[in-house]
């Protein structure tokens, strides 16, 4: 066996090697901020959450405000995560951060929800966590962010049925609105069998959910008769698409 | 709301029919690299050159992957990676009784890490025993290959990644093939040492080290 094979072999392993430690270092600084963004994500979350005691329906303003400026910890956060990607290298490491993503990405849509009540834009997302064109690697992907609406569906199939307990009454038809379109919306994709299949699955159970919560209520003469507002553009949307 | 669905459901839909056309060649190359190896183990000493399909299929993967970030769809080709390499592991083995130089292996479009490279290189030592039972003539030097990259075997800490440590077993368990054929062979030359000491393949099939798979 010549000798200079085996230094070539011995030249990969240790290449290897020392290719793997420098990963693994970067790797390790990564997921020590990614552990931080999950603790910011629980601080929101916290606050979130008081949606659904009773009573809480109606501090909805206060709560949404509360939570919206605690996303500022969540920006630095990503700032500080987008340094220690190194440039061009985001999907080696993409897997570390790519759940926290969904997450947070969801703790900004249902922040945005309440405020707003429409479909939370992935830009206004972005923008709310930190993920815009500032950052030179990091950025939300349209998985995550699917994936974060998928979890405020079912969050807001709890908000329905917590908000008949702070006698919110109306609120239920509403989200059963607004679950629909995007249950709607979601059809349109044509998904793998994936971690997003799965949840978009789930949708249709948070949708039952919150019919029923409407139909318990209207056979109780809660629903009072008001007038709810017909999307004029949704219709023909689906058609135009249709085609 | 809609557009916005509509928009996504466009850029998925590419997105997952780039990466089945990636798929497809990752197959293709995987395919004809077994094939080739196969030929090997059967061609006696006139050793064949690597298929000009499997060299077509990779500059059709290169041309496809051009302009885009190889890490990203890296799994979407690195099994076809792996055989290709083993199938030049193994070719370089036959016709020079070396191991493939880190810098030698035919170019292709796309990065060769050393994971690749050492990947490869852990499957070949399998076909490389597999060989060495069929045909003695090239048994010593069989026997010799695998020893000089045990010490390689034994000594790099690649404990992160789970299927080292399944090539790494399977790659002890053919060395140990191959030095119990070793023994039978040098057991024929003390009992019988006016014959040449032959393989028979009953009886390396009755070896339980030998038969077992791995």
């Amino acid at each position: 066996m010549e000798e200079m094979d085996e230094i070539s072999v011995q030249k990969a392993f240790t290449e290897y090697g020392n290719y793997l430690a420098k990963e693994s270092e970067i790797r390790d600084e990564i997921r020590v901020t990614v552990k931080d963004l999950e603790q910011a994500g629980r601080e929101i979350n916290t606050v979130l959450q008081r949606i659904h005691r009773p009573g809480g329906i109606k501090h909805l303003e206060k709560i949404g405000q509360t939570a919206e400026s605690k996303f500022s910890k969540i920006r630095d956060l990503y700032k500080e995560l987008d340094q220690k990607v190194p440039a061009g290298t985001y999907w080696k490491y993409s897997q570390i951060w790519t759940n926290s993503n969904s997450w947070i990405s969801f703790l900004a849509s249902l922040t945005i929800y309440i405020k707003s009540e429409q479909l939370p834009d992935k830009d206004e997302v972005s923008r709310l966590v930190g993920m815009d064109a500032q950052l030179q690697s990091i950025h939300l992907d349209i998985e995550e962010y699917l994936l974060g609406l998928c979890h405020l569906c079912n969050e807001l199939s709890r908000v329905a049925v917590n908000s008949v307990t702070s006698e919110d009454y109306n609120r239920p038809v509403r989200i059963a609105d607004f679950l629909n379109s995007l249950h709607t919306g979601f059809r349109f994709l044509n998904l793998k069998n994936d971690n997003l299949r799965k949840r978009f699955d789930s949708i249709k159970y948070d949708l039952k959910k919150v019919e029923e919560v409407v139909y318990d209520l209207s056979i109780r003469g809660l629903n009072k008769p008001v007038e709810i507002q017909e999307k004029p553009d949704a219709p023909q949307d689906a058609e135009a698409l249709e085609k | 709301l809609y557009s916005m669905f509509h928009n996504a459901q466009q850029a998925y839909d590419a997105e997952v029919d780039y990466e089945e056309s990636l798929k497809r060649h990752n197959r293709d190359i995987t395919r004809l690299s077994k094939r080739h190896i196969y030929l090997l183990h059967r061609c006696g000493s006139q050793i064949p050159a690597l298929p000009k399909g499997l060299l077509e299929h990779w500059k059709e993967l290169g041309s496809l992957l051009e302009s885009k970030d190889q890490t990203r769809y890296r799994r979407c080709f690195t099994g076809g990676l792996e055989e290709f390499l083993e199938a030049q592991f193994l070719q370089y083995f036959l016709e020079h009784n070396a191991i493939l130089p880190w810098s030698n292996f035919e170019s292709i479009p796309v990065t060769v890490t050393p994971y690749d490279y050492l990947m490869g290189l852990a499957d070949c030592t399998g076909e490389v025993t597999k060989y060495a039972l069929g045909n003695q003539e090239k048994f010593d030097q069989a026997l010799a290959y695998l020893r000089a990259l045990s010490p390689f075997f034994a000594s790099v800490n690649l404990s992160t990644n789970k299927n080292w440590a399944n090539k790494r077993t399977t790659f002890r368990l053919s060395l140990r093939k191959l030095e119990r054929a070793s023994a039978m062979l040098e057991m024929q030359r003390i009992e019988y040492p006016n014959l040449d000491p032959v393989l028979d393949p009953s009886d390396l099939m009755a070896d339980p080290a030998i038969s077992a798979e791995t």
